[in-house]
Protein backbone atom coordinates (compact mmCIF):
# COMPACT_ATOMS: atom_id res chain seq x y z
CA UNK A 1 0.00 0.00 0.00
CA UNK A 2 1.08 3.56 -0.92
CA UNK A 3 1.51 5.62 2.04
CA UNK A 4 -1.15 8.26 2.88
CA UNK A 5 0.52 12.10 3.15
CA UNK A 6 -2.81 13.05 4.83
CA UNK A 7 -1.71 10.71 7.85
CA UNK A 8 0.52 10.94 10.46
CA UNK A 9 2.93 13.42 11.96
CA UNK A 10 3.69 14.77 8.91
CA UNK A 11 0.10 15.60 7.70
CA UNK A 12 -0.63 17.62 10.90
CA UNK A 13 2.06 19.72 10.40
CA UNK A 14 1.36 20.82 7.08
CA UNK A 15 -2.37 20.56 8.24
CA UNK A 16 -1.04 23.40 10.59
CA UNK A 17 1.68 25.43 8.59
CA UNK A 18 -1.24 25.69 5.89
CA UNK A 19 -3.64 27.03 8.34
CA UNK A 20 -1.02 29.89 9.72
CA UNK A 21 -0.09 30.76 6.30
CA UNK A 22 -3.95 31.31 5.34
CA UNK A 23 -4.68 33.59 8.34
CA UNK A 24 -1.87 35.39 8.39
CA UNK A 25 -2.20 35.88 4.57
CA UNK A 26 -5.40 37.17 5.09
CA UNK A 27 -4.27 39.31 8.21
CA UNK A 28 -1.45 40.44 5.72
CA UNK A 29 -3.74 41.41 2.62
CA UNK A 30 -6.92 43.23 4.54
CA UNK A 31 -4.27 45.29 6.66
CA UNK A 32 -1.68 46.40 3.21
CA UNK A 33 -5.20 47.23 1.13
CA UNK A 34 -6.24 48.62 4.07
CA UNK A 35 -9.75 47.56 3.86
CA UNK A 36 -12.15 49.11 6.11
CA UNK A 37 -13.43 46.62 9.13
CA UNK A 38 -17.15 47.22 8.73
CA UNK A 39 -16.50 45.86 5.11
CA UNK A 40 -13.99 42.99 5.65
CA UNK A 41 -12.34 41.99 9.03
CA UNK A 42 -8.50 41.11 9.98
CA UNK A 43 -8.58 37.53 11.76
CA UNK A 44 -7.31 39.13 14.62
CA UNK A 45 -10.77 41.31 14.65
CA UNK A 46 -12.59 38.08 14.06
CA UNK A 47 -10.55 36.35 17.25
CA UNK A 48 -11.20 39.49 19.44
CA UNK A 49 -14.90 38.98 18.73
CA UNK A 50 -15.06 35.45 19.46
CA UNK A 51 -12.88 36.16 22.74
CA UNK A 52 -15.17 39.26 24.45
CA UNK A 53 -18.73 37.10 22.94
CA UNK A 54 -17.56 33.45 24.91
CA UNK A 55 -16.07 35.74 27.48
CA UNK A 56 -18.94 37.89 28.33
CA UNK A 57 -20.92 34.52 27.94
CA UNK A 58 -23.72 36.42 25.56
CA UNK A 59 -22.39 33.62 22.95
CA UNK A 60 -22.55 30.74 25.17
CA UNK A 61 -26.38 31.47 25.84
CA UNK A 62 -27.28 32.44 22.26
CA UNK A 63 -24.93 29.19 21.18
CA UNK A 64 -27.21 27.14 23.74
CA UNK A 65 -30.45 28.48 22.42
CA UNK A 66 -29.41 27.28 18.50
CA UNK A 67 -28.11 23.92 19.38
CA UNK A 68 -31.75 22.90 21.82
CA UNK A 69 -33.41 24.47 18.00
CA UNK A 70 -31.04 22.69 15.80
CA UNK A 71 -30.96 19.19 17.58
CA UNK A 72 -34.86 19.29 18.38
CA UNK A 73 -35.25 19.96 15.03
CA UNK A 74 -32.88 17.36 13.65
CA UNK A 75 -34.35 14.64 16.10
CA UNK A 76 -37.97 15.44 14.71
CA UNK A 77 -37.18 15.98 11.19
CA UNK A 78 -34.94 12.58 11.20
CA UNK A 79 -38.31 10.64 12.91
CA UNK A 80 -40.28 11.70 10.41
CA UNK A 81 -38.04 11.35 7.50
CA UNK A 82 -37.29 7.73 8.43
CA UNK A 83 -40.77 6.55 9.81
CA UNK A 84 -42.11 7.92 6.22
CA UNK A 85 -39.01 6.35 4.59
CA UNK A 86 -39.93 2.90 5.70
CA UNK A 87 -43.58 3.08 4.77
CA UNK A 88 -42.95 4.16 1.34
CA UNK A 89 -40.27 1.55 1.06
CA UNK A 90 -42.51 -1.42 2.52
CA UNK A 91 -46.34 -0.09 1.40
CA UNK A 92 -46.74 -0.29 -2.72
CA UNK A 93 -49.56 1.86 -2.20
CA UNK A 94 -48.09 4.14 -0.08
CA UNK A 95 -45.44 4.79 -2.40
CA UNK A 96 -47.70 5.13 -5.23
CA UNK A 97 -49.79 7.90 -3.65
CA UNK A 98 -47.23 9.96 -2.23
CA UNK A 99 -44.52 9.56 -4.96
CA UNK A 100 -45.93 12.29 -6.97
CA UNK A 101 -45.44 14.36 -3.62
CA UNK A 102 -42.32 13.32 -2.73
CA UNK A 103 -41.08 14.73 -6.58
CA UNK A 104 -43.17 17.98 -6.34
CA UNK A 105 -41.25 18.66 -2.81
CA UNK A 106 -38.36 17.53 -3.87
CA UNK A 107 -37.60 20.52 -6.18
CA UNK A 108 -38.99 23.07 -3.91
CA UNK A 109 -36.19 25.12 -2.54
CA UNK A 110 -37.20 24.15 1.52
CA UNK A 111 -36.00 27.51 2.58
CA UNK A 112 -38.63 29.12 1.20
CA UNK A 113 -40.53 27.48 3.29
CA UNK A 114 -39.33 29.33 6.43
CA UNK A 115 -40.72 32.82 6.37
CA UNK A 116 -44.59 30.60 6.13
CA UNK A 117 -43.19 28.74 9.37
CA UNK A 118 -42.06 31.40 11.28
CA UNK A 119 -45.58 33.40 10.29
CA UNK A 120 -47.16 29.99 11.76
CA UNK A 121 -45.03 29.17 14.54
CA UNK A 122 -44.01 32.74 16.08
CA UNK A 123 -40.64 34.02 17.25
CA UNK A 124 -39.87 31.50 19.95
CA UNK A 125 -37.92 28.15 19.92
CA UNK A 126 -41.06 26.35 17.83
CA UNK A 127 -40.74 28.05 14.82
CA UNK A 128 -37.08 27.54 14.47
CA UNK A 129 -37.35 23.61 15.10
CA UNK A 130 -39.99 23.21 12.46
CA UNK A 131 -38.00 24.97 9.89
CA UNK A 132 -34.81 22.89 11.18
CA UNK A 133 -37.16 19.52 10.73
CA UNK A 134 -38.93 20.50 7.16
CA UNK A 135 -35.31 21.24 5.84
CA UNK A 136 -33.63 18.30 7.27
CA UNK A 137 -36.23 15.21 6.87
CA UNK A 138 -35.43 15.26 3.09
CA UNK A 139 -32.45 13.97 2.72
CA UNK A 140 -33.05 10.91 5.58
CA UNK A 141 -36.53 9.58 4.05
CA UNK A 142 -35.22 9.91 0.88
CA UNK A 143 -31.71 7.80 1.71
CA UNK A 144 -34.11 5.79 4.18
CA UNK A 145 -36.39 4.40 0.81
CA UNK A 146 -32.70 3.83 -1.17
CA UNK A 147 -31.22 1.76 1.94
CA UNK A 148 -34.32 -0.76 2.33
CA UNK A 149 -34.50 -1.17 -1.24
CA UNK A 150 -31.11 -1.99 -1.37
CA UNK A 151 -31.24 -5.60 0.25
CA UNK A 152 -29.85 -8.13 -2.16
CA UNK A 153 -32.39 -10.40 -3.49
CA UNK A 154 -30.55 -14.07 -3.49
CA UNK A 155 -30.21 -12.87 0.84
CA UNK A 156 -34.01 -12.09 0.79
CA UNK A 157 -34.57 -15.64 -1.09
CA UNK A 158 -32.38 -17.14 1.54
CA UNK A 159 -34.84 -15.67 4.35
CA UNK A 160 -37.98 -16.69 2.95
CA UNK A 161 -37.04 -20.20 2.11
CA UNK A 162 -36.12 -20.36 5.87
CA UNK A 163 -39.76 -19.02 6.31
CA UNK A 164 -39.17 -15.54 7.30
CA UNK A 165 -42.49 -13.17 7.30
CA UNK A 166 -42.09 -9.59 5.71
CA UNK A 167 -41.27 -8.20 9.16
CA UNK A 168 -38.45 -10.34 9.62
CA UNK A 169 -37.15 -9.63 6.25
CA UNK A 170 -37.55 -5.98 7.35
CA UNK A 171 -35.73 -6.76 10.63
CA UNK A 172 -33.35 -9.04 9.70
CA UNK A 173 -31.95 -7.85 6.31
CA UNK A 174 -33.53 -4.60 5.17
CA UNK A 175 -32.91 -2.19 7.92
CA UNK A 176 -29.47 -3.48 8.62
CA UNK A 177 -28.52 -3.17 4.86
CA UNK A 178 -30.43 0.67 4.81
CA UNK A 179 -27.82 1.28 7.67
CA UNK A 180 -25.20 2.82 5.66
CA UNK A 181 -27.55 4.70 3.91
CA UNK A 182 -29.34 6.20 6.17
CA UNK A 183 -26.74 7.95 8.58
CA UNK A 184 -25.23 9.11 5.10
CA UNK A 185 -28.63 10.98 5.06
CA UNK A 186 -28.57 11.90 8.84
CA UNK A 187 -24.65 13.43 8.06
CA UNK A 188 -26.14 15.63 5.60
CA UNK A 189 -29.64 16.42 7.52
CA UNK A 190 -27.87 17.61 10.78
CA UNK A 191 -26.22 20.47 8.52
CA UNK A 192 -29.28 21.00 6.58
CA UNK A 193 -30.94 21.47 10.45
CA UNK A 194 -28.16 24.16 11.25
CA UNK A 195 -29.02 25.68 7.92
CA UNK A 196 -33.07 25.55 8.44
CA UNK A 197 -32.45 27.20 12.53
CA UNK A 198 -30.60 29.82 11.19
CA UNK A 199 -32.29 31.21 8.21
CA UNK A 200 -35.32 30.65 10.68
CA UNK A 201 -33.55 32.79 13.51
CA UNK A 202 -32.62 35.40 10.81
CA UNK A 203 -36.12 35.85 9.68
CA UNK A 204 -37.36 36.87 13.25
CA UNK A 205 -36.49 35.54 17.05
CA UNK A 206 -36.02 35.92 20.59
CA UNK A 207 -32.40 34.71 20.80
CA UNK A 208 -29.81 32.22 18.82
CA UNK A 209 -26.86 32.82 17.26
CA UNK A 210 -28.63 33.61 13.82
CA UNK A 211 -30.42 36.37 15.69
CA UNK A 212 -27.46 37.59 17.11
CA UNK A 213 -25.98 37.84 14.10
CA UNK A 214 -28.49 39.86 12.38
CA UNK A 215 -28.57 42.60 15.08
CA UNK A 216 -24.87 42.85 14.65
CA UNK A 217 -25.07 42.99 10.91
CA UNK A 218 -27.35 46.07 11.79
CA UNK A 219 -24.61 48.07 13.91
CA UNK A 220 -21.96 47.15 11.06
CA UNK A 221 -20.24 44.87 13.24
CA UNK A 222 -19.11 42.61 10.96
CA UNK A 223 -16.01 41.26 12.73
CA UNK A 224 -18.70 39.99 15.37
CA UNK A 225 -20.91 38.43 12.81
CA UNK A 226 -17.78 36.56 10.96
CA UNK A 227 -16.74 35.41 14.92
CA UNK A 228 -20.04 33.68 14.94
CA UNK A 229 -19.55 32.30 11.50
CA UNK A 230 -16.90 30.97 13.62
CA UNK A 231 -18.83 29.22 15.90
CA UNK A 232 -21.56 27.66 13.49
CA UNK A 233 -19.16 26.21 11.39
CA UNK A 234 -17.64 24.75 14.70
CA UNK A 235 -20.49 23.57 15.71
CA UNK A 236 -21.36 21.91 12.12
CA UNK A 237 -18.42 20.05 12.40
CA UNK A 238 -18.78 18.92 15.94
CA UNK A 239 -22.55 17.95 15.11
CA UNK A 240 -21.21 15.95 12.13
CA UNK A 241 -18.85 14.52 14.14
CA UNK A 242 -21.33 13.32 16.67
CA UNK A 243 -22.98 11.69 13.93
CA UNK A 244 -19.99 10.01 12.54
CA UNK A 245 -19.29 8.63 16.22
CA UNK A 246 -22.87 7.63 16.56
CA UNK A 247 -22.36 6.10 12.98
CA UNK A 248 -19.18 3.52 14.12
CA UNK A 249 -21.55 1.94 17.35
CA UNK A 250 -24.59 1.47 15.29
CA UNK A 251 -22.83 0.26 12.41
CA UNK A 252 -19.52 -1.88 13.78
CA UNK A 253 -19.51 -4.38 11.16
CA UNK A 254 -18.50 -1.41 8.92
CA UNK A 255 -15.02 -1.51 7.20
CA UNK A 256 -13.40 2.14 8.18
CA UNK A 257 -12.19 1.97 4.28
CA UNK A 258 -15.78 1.59 3.12
CA UNK A 259 -17.16 5.50 5.08
CA UNK A 260 -16.91 7.86 2.83
CA UNK B 1 -47.80 -46.44 -3.05
CA UNK B 2 -47.37 -46.00 -6.69
CA UNK B 3 -44.72 -48.92 -6.93
CA UNK B 4 -44.75 -48.39 -10.79
CA UNK B 5 -42.85 -45.20 -10.36
CA UNK B 6 -40.85 -45.33 -7.47
CA UNK B 7 -38.45 -48.19 -8.48
CA UNK B 8 -35.67 -46.01 -9.77
CA UNK B 9 -35.13 -45.14 -5.81
CA UNK B 10 -33.70 -46.92 -3.25
CA UNK B 11 -36.27 -46.00 0.05
CA UNK B 12 -39.25 -43.96 0.52
CA UNK B 13 -39.14 -41.07 -1.71
CA UNK B 14 -37.48 -37.87 0.09
CA UNK B 15 -38.51 -35.58 -3.02
CA UNK B 16 -40.54 -36.46 -5.43
CA UNK B 17 -41.20 -34.61 -9.23
CA UNK B 18 -44.06 -35.87 -11.38
CA UNK B 19 -44.38 -34.00 -14.95
CA UNK B 20 -42.67 -31.03 -13.18
CA UNK B 21 -42.25 -27.85 -15.60
CA UNK B 22 -41.43 -24.31 -14.91
CA UNK B 23 -42.39 -21.81 -17.77
CA UNK B 24 -42.04 -17.90 -16.88
CA UNK B 25 -43.85 -15.15 -18.37
CA UNK B 26 -41.91 -12.75 -20.09
CA UNK B 27 -43.11 -9.94 -21.84
CA UNK B 28 -42.02 -11.58 -25.46
CA UNK B 29 -43.41 -15.00 -24.68
CA UNK B 30 -43.01 -17.96 -22.00
CA UNK B 31 -39.42 -19.43 -21.37
CA UNK B 32 -39.69 -22.80 -20.43
CA UNK B 33 -36.45 -23.38 -17.96
CA UNK B 34 -37.41 -27.04 -17.43
CA UNK B 35 -39.99 -29.63 -18.58
CA UNK B 36 -41.05 -33.28 -17.77
CA UNK B 37 -39.02 -33.77 -14.75
CA UNK B 38 -39.71 -36.83 -13.36
CA UNK B 39 -37.68 -37.51 -10.22
CA UNK B 40 -37.49 -39.88 -6.97
CA UNK B 41 -34.74 -38.81 -4.31
CA UNK B 42 -34.65 -41.52 -1.48
CA UNK B 43 -33.95 -40.45 2.24
CA UNK B 44 -30.44 -39.96 2.94
CA UNK B 45 -29.54 -40.46 -1.18
CA UNK B 46 -27.17 -38.25 -2.72
CA UNK B 47 -28.26 -36.78 -5.66
CA UNK B 48 -26.38 -34.57 -8.10
CA UNK B 49 -27.90 -33.04 -11.05
CA UNK B 50 -25.60 -31.71 -13.97
CA UNK B 51 -26.54 -29.57 -16.92
CA UNK B 52 -25.02 -26.43 -19.07
CA UNK B 53 -25.72 -22.72 -17.71
CA UNK B 54 -29.49 -21.84 -18.79
CA UNK B 55 -31.13 -25.50 -18.31
CA UNK B 56 -33.10 -24.81 -15.66
CA UNK B 57 -31.11 -26.07 -12.28
CA UNK B 58 -31.34 -23.16 -10.12
CA UNK B 59 -35.49 -22.81 -11.17
CA UNK B 60 -35.76 -26.12 -10.20
CA UNK B 61 -34.01 -25.72 -7.01
CA UNK B 62 -36.17 -22.54 -6.53
CA UNK B 63 -39.29 -24.60 -6.78
CA UNK B 64 -38.36 -27.20 -4.10
CA UNK B 65 -36.92 -24.60 -1.68
CA UNK B 66 -40.70 -23.58 -1.84
CA UNK B 67 -39.74 -19.71 -3.70
CA UNK B 68 -41.53 -20.54 -6.88
CA UNK B 69 -44.07 -22.81 -8.40
CA UNK B 70 -44.36 -25.22 -11.00
CA UNK B 71 -46.00 -24.09 -13.93
CA UNK B 72 -47.03 -28.02 -14.54
CA UNK B 73 -46.75 -31.56 -12.51
CA UNK B 74 -45.93 -31.77 -8.94
CA UNK B 75 -43.48 -32.04 -6.54
CA UNK B 76 -43.84 -33.44 -3.07
CA UNK B 77 -41.33 -33.63 0.09
CA UNK B 78 -41.55 -36.34 1.93
CA UNK B 79 -45.08 -37.89 0.78
CA UNK B 80 -46.94 -34.17 1.01
CA UNK B 81 -47.17 -31.71 -1.81
CA UNK B 82 -45.38 -29.37 -1.87
CA UNK B 83 -46.79 -25.75 -1.00
CA UNK B 84 -44.01 -23.28 0.12
CA UNK B 85 -40.78 -22.99 2.29
CA UNK B 86 -40.31 -25.70 4.22
CA UNK B 87 -38.56 -26.09 7.68
CA UNK B 88 -37.09 -29.24 7.20
CA UNK B 89 -35.19 -28.04 3.61
CA UNK B 90 -31.73 -26.37 4.11
CA UNK B 91 -30.40 -24.38 1.16
CA UNK B 92 -26.97 -23.69 0.24
CA UNK B 93 -26.10 -21.16 -2.99
CA UNK B 94 -23.23 -20.39 -5.17
CA UNK B 95 -22.61 -17.19 -2.29
CA UNK B 96 -22.40 -17.70 0.80
CA UNK B 97 -25.08 -15.04 1.53
CA UNK B 98 -23.70 -14.38 5.38
CA UNK B 99 -24.59 -11.34 6.95
CA UNK B 100 -22.33 -9.05 7.38
CA UNK B 101 -23.51 -7.46 10.50
CA UNK B 102 -23.55 -11.40 12.30
CA UNK B 103 -20.69 -13.22 13.87
CA UNK B 104 -19.88 -16.64 12.15
CA UNK B 105 -22.03 -18.53 14.97
CA UNK B 106 -24.65 -15.87 14.40
CA UNK B 107 -25.16 -16.62 11.23
CA UNK B 108 -25.15 -20.53 11.75
CA UNK B 109 -27.53 -19.28 14.34
CA UNK B 110 -29.75 -17.48 11.69
CA UNK B 111 -32.36 -19.94 11.02
CA UNK B 112 -32.65 -20.49 14.59
CA UNK B 113 -33.40 -16.78 14.89
CA UNK B 114 -36.10 -16.54 11.81
CA UNK B 115 -37.94 -19.89 13.17
CA UNK B 116 -37.72 -18.88 17.39
CA UNK B 117 -36.42 -22.36 18.20
CA UNK B 118 -34.14 -20.01 21.12
CA UNK B 119 -30.86 -19.30 20.33
CA UNK B 120 -29.53 -20.99 23.90
CA UNK B 121 -31.72 -24.92 23.06
CA UNK B 122 -29.38 -24.25 19.31
CA UNK B 123 -26.20 -23.24 20.43
CA UNK B 124 -24.90 -26.25 21.23
CA UNK B 125 -25.74 -27.78 17.75
CA UNK B 126 -24.54 -24.57 15.98
CA UNK B 127 -21.13 -25.22 17.87
CA UNK B 128 -20.88 -28.59 16.82
CA UNK B 129 -21.55 -27.66 13.06
CA UNK B 130 -18.95 -25.13 13.45
CA UNK B 131 -16.63 -27.88 14.77
CA UNK B 132 -17.79 -30.09 11.80
CA UNK B 133 -16.59 -27.81 8.99
CA UNK B 134 -13.44 -26.38 10.87
CA UNK B 135 -14.34 -23.21 11.88
CA UNK B 136 -14.09 -23.70 15.73
CA UNK B 137 -12.01 -20.65 16.67
CA UNK B 138 -13.68 -18.70 14.15
CA UNK B 139 -17.13 -18.65 15.87
CA UNK B 140 -17.13 -14.62 17.19
CA UNK B 141 -15.20 -13.40 13.86
CA UNK B 142 -17.02 -11.60 11.26
CA UNK B 143 -17.69 -12.70 7.46
CA UNK B 144 -15.24 -9.93 6.12
CA UNK B 145 -12.40 -11.58 8.08
CA UNK B 146 -12.97 -15.02 6.30
CA UNK B 147 -11.73 -16.62 2.88
CA UNK B 148 -13.91 -17.66 0.07
CA UNK B 149 -13.97 -21.06 1.26
CA UNK B 150 -14.47 -20.58 4.72
CA UNK B 151 -17.52 -17.89 4.08
CA UNK B 152 -19.31 -21.19 2.36
CA UNK B 153 -17.96 -23.18 5.26
CA UNK B 154 -20.17 -20.92 7.10
CA UNK B 155 -23.44 -21.38 4.77
CA UNK B 156 -23.41 -25.11 4.84
CA UNK B 157 -23.40 -25.02 9.00
CA UNK B 158 -26.20 -22.40 8.46
CA UNK B 159 -27.94 -24.89 6.25
CA UNK B 160 -27.59 -27.37 8.68
CA UNK B 161 -28.37 -25.85 11.77
CA UNK B 162 -32.42 -26.34 12.37
CA UNK B 163 -31.37 -30.28 11.47
CA UNK B 164 -33.54 -29.94 8.27
CA UNK B 165 -33.48 -33.70 6.50
CA UNK B 166 -33.17 -32.59 2.73
CA UNK B 167 -29.88 -30.42 1.90
CA UNK B 168 -30.80 -28.31 -1.57
CA UNK B 169 -27.18 -26.72 -2.86
CA UNK B 170 -27.26 -24.96 -5.98
CA UNK B 171 -23.34 -24.91 -7.00
CA UNK B 172 -22.00 -24.54 -3.55
CA UNK B 173 -18.28 -24.69 -4.94
CA UNK B 174 -18.78 -23.31 -8.06
CA UNK B 175 -16.97 -20.08 -6.92
CA UNK B 176 -14.02 -21.40 -5.34
CA UNK B 177 -10.63 -22.38 -6.15
CA UNK B 178 -9.40 -26.55 -7.46
CA UNK B 179 -7.84 -26.94 -4.44
CA UNK B 180 -10.44 -25.43 -1.96
CA UNK B 181 -13.06 -27.22 -3.96
CA UNK B 182 -11.59 -30.52 -3.60
CA UNK B 183 -11.45 -29.88 0.55
CA UNK B 184 -14.75 -29.29 0.56
CA UNK B 185 -15.95 -31.59 -1.49
CA UNK B 186 -14.25 -34.36 0.57
CA UNK B 187 -15.81 -32.66 4.05
CA UNK B 188 -19.22 -32.75 2.52
CA UNK B 189 -19.16 -36.42 1.89
CA UNK B 190 -18.18 -36.84 5.35
CA UNK B 191 -20.43 -34.52 6.50
CA UNK B 192 -22.90 -36.52 4.44
CA UNK B 193 -21.77 -39.83 5.78
CA UNK B 194 -21.95 -38.78 9.60
CA UNK B 195 -25.33 -36.64 9.11
CA UNK B 196 -27.47 -38.90 6.79
CA UNK B 197 -28.60 -36.10 4.94
CA UNK B 198 -31.17 -36.24 1.49
CA UNK B 199 -28.74 -33.96 -0.52
CA UNK B 200 -29.93 -32.92 -3.66
CA UNK B 201 -26.51 -30.88 -5.27
CA UNK B 202 -26.53 -28.88 -8.67
CA UNK B 203 -23.42 -28.57 -10.06
CA UNK B 204 -21.54 -27.21 -13.16
CA UNK B 205 -18.92 -30.49 -13.07
CA UNK B 206 -19.53 -33.51 -14.00
CA UNK B 207 -16.10 -34.72 -12.01
CA UNK B 208 -17.64 -33.52 -9.17
CA UNK B 209 -20.97 -35.03 -9.81
CA UNK B 210 -19.69 -37.92 -10.30
CA UNK B 211 -17.28 -37.95 -6.79
CA UNK B 212 -19.89 -37.11 -4.88
CA UNK B 213 -23.01 -38.62 -5.71
CA UNK B 214 -24.60 -42.39 -5.50
CA UNK B 215 -26.60 -40.59 -8.80
CA UNK B 216 -25.87 -38.47 -11.58
CA UNK B 217 -28.82 -36.52 -13.24
CA UNK B 218 -28.08 -35.44 -16.30
CA UNK B 219 -29.94 -32.69 -17.91
CA UNK B 220 -29.66 -31.07 -21.46
CA UNK B 221 -31.10 -27.44 -22.50
CA UNK B 222 -33.93 -25.54 -23.85
CA UNK B 223 -36.13 -26.75 -22.64
CA UNK B 224 -34.16 -28.62 -19.89
CA UNK B 225 -34.93 -32.40 -19.44
CA UNK B 226 -33.87 -35.45 -18.07
CA UNK B 227 -31.58 -36.99 -20.28
CA UNK B 228 -30.42 -39.76 -18.70
CA UNK B 229 -30.26 -41.00 -14.74
CA UNK B 230 -26.44 -42.35 -13.92
CA UNK B 231 -25.91 -44.39 -11.01
CA UNK B 232 -22.67 -44.00 -9.97
CA UNK B 233 -21.61 -47.36 -7.87
CA UNK B 234 -17.85 -46.31 -6.84
CA UNK B 235 -17.19 -47.43 -3.15
CA UNK B 236 -17.61 -44.98 -0.37
CA UNK B 237 -15.92 -43.01 1.42
CA UNK B 238 -14.15 -41.64 -2.17
CA UNK B 239 -11.14 -39.75 -1.84
CA UNK B 240 -8.84 -38.16 -4.19
CA UNK B 241 -7.25 -41.01 -5.14
CA UNK B 242 -11.14 -42.30 -6.44
CA UNK B 243 -10.92 -39.63 -8.72
CA UNK B 244 -8.34 -41.27 -10.93
CA UNK B 245 -9.77 -44.85 -11.20
CA UNK B 246 -10.68 -45.76 -14.23
CA UNK B 247 -14.15 -46.61 -13.28
CA UNK B 248 -14.54 -43.22 -11.99
CA UNK B 249 -12.85 -41.59 -15.17
CA UNK B 250 -15.17 -44.14 -17.36
CA UNK B 251 -18.49 -42.39 -15.30
CA UNK B 252 -17.39 -39.17 -16.20
CA UNK B 253 -16.06 -39.90 -20.20
CA UNK B 254 -20.37 -41.31 -20.20
CA UNK B 255 -21.99 -38.23 -18.94
CA UNK B 256 -19.63 -35.81 -21.06
CA UNK B 257 -20.87 -37.41 -24.01
CA UNK B 258 -24.04 -35.72 -23.84
CA UNK B 259 -22.37 -32.32 -23.53
CA UNK B 260 -19.60 -32.80 -26.61
CA UNK B 261 -16.17 -31.90 -25.59
CA UNK B 262 -14.65 -30.08 -22.68
CA UNK B 263 -12.89 -31.02 -20.03
CA UNK B 264 -15.09 -32.10 -16.70
CA UNK B 265 -17.15 -28.65 -17.20
CA UNK B 266 -19.75 -27.99 -19.59
CA UNK B 267 -19.64 -24.10 -21.29
N1 LIG C 1 -37.21 -15.08 -12.79
C1 LIG C 1 -37.02 -15.41 -14.10
N2 LIG C 1 -37.77 -14.82 -15.06
C2 LIG C 1 -37.59 -15.15 -16.36
N3 LIG C 1 -36.72 -16.05 -16.81
C3 LIG C 1 -35.94 -16.68 -15.91
C4 LIG C 1 -36.04 -16.39 -14.50
N4 LIG C 1 -35.15 -17.16 -13.83
C5 LIG C 1 -34.51 -17.89 -14.78
N5 LIG C 1 -34.98 -17.61 -16.02
C6 LIG C 1 -34.56 -18.23 -17.28
O1 LIG C 1 -34.75 -19.63 -17.16
C7 LIG C 1 -33.67 -20.32 -17.75
C8 LIG C 1 -33.04 -21.25 -16.73
O2 LIG C 1 -32.37 -20.48 -15.76
P1 LIG C 1 -31.69 -21.12 -14.46
O3 LIG C 1 -32.70 -21.96 -13.78
O4 LIG C 1 -31.06 -20.05 -13.68
O5 LIG C 1 -30.58 -22.05 -15.15
P2 LIG C 1 -29.26 -22.69 -14.54
O6 LIG C 1 -29.31 -22.59 -13.06
O7 LIG C 1 -29.28 -24.10 -15.03
O8 LIG C 1 -28.11 -21.96 -15.12
C9 LIG C 1 -32.72 -19.28 -18.29
O9 LIG C 1 -32.96 -19.13 -19.66
C10 LIG C 1 -33.09 -18.03 -17.53
O10 LIG C 1 -32.86 -16.89 -18.32
MG1 LIG D 1 -27.91 -21.70 -11.70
Amino acid sequence: MRKDPTQGVTGWTLTLVLFVAVIGGWELIVRLLDVPSFLFPTPSAIAVGLWRGLGSGIYLRHTWVTLVEVIAGFALGSAIGFALGVLVALNRTVAYFLRPYILAFQTIPKVALVPVIVLWFGLGLNSKIVAAAIICFFPVMINTIAGLAAADPDRIALLRAMGASKMQVFRLLRLPTAGPYIFAGLEIAVTFALIGAIVAEFLGAEAGLGMLMQSMNFNMDVAGSFSILVLLSLIGMGLTWAIVLIRRRVLYWEDPADRN
Amino acid sequence: MNTAQTIDTAASPALELRGAAKTYGTPTGGITAFSDFDLNVGEGEFVALVGPSGCGKSSLLKVIAGLSKLTAGQCSVAGESLKGPRRDIGIVFQSPLLFPWRTVLENVLLPVDVQRLGRNSQMSVARELLDLVDLTEFADRYPKELSGGMQQRVGIARALVNTPTILLMDEPFGALDAMTREHLNLQLQRLWMERKKTIFFITHSIAEAVFLADRVVVMTSRPGRIAEICPIDLPRPRDLDTMVTPEFGEHVRHIRQYFGGAEGGLD
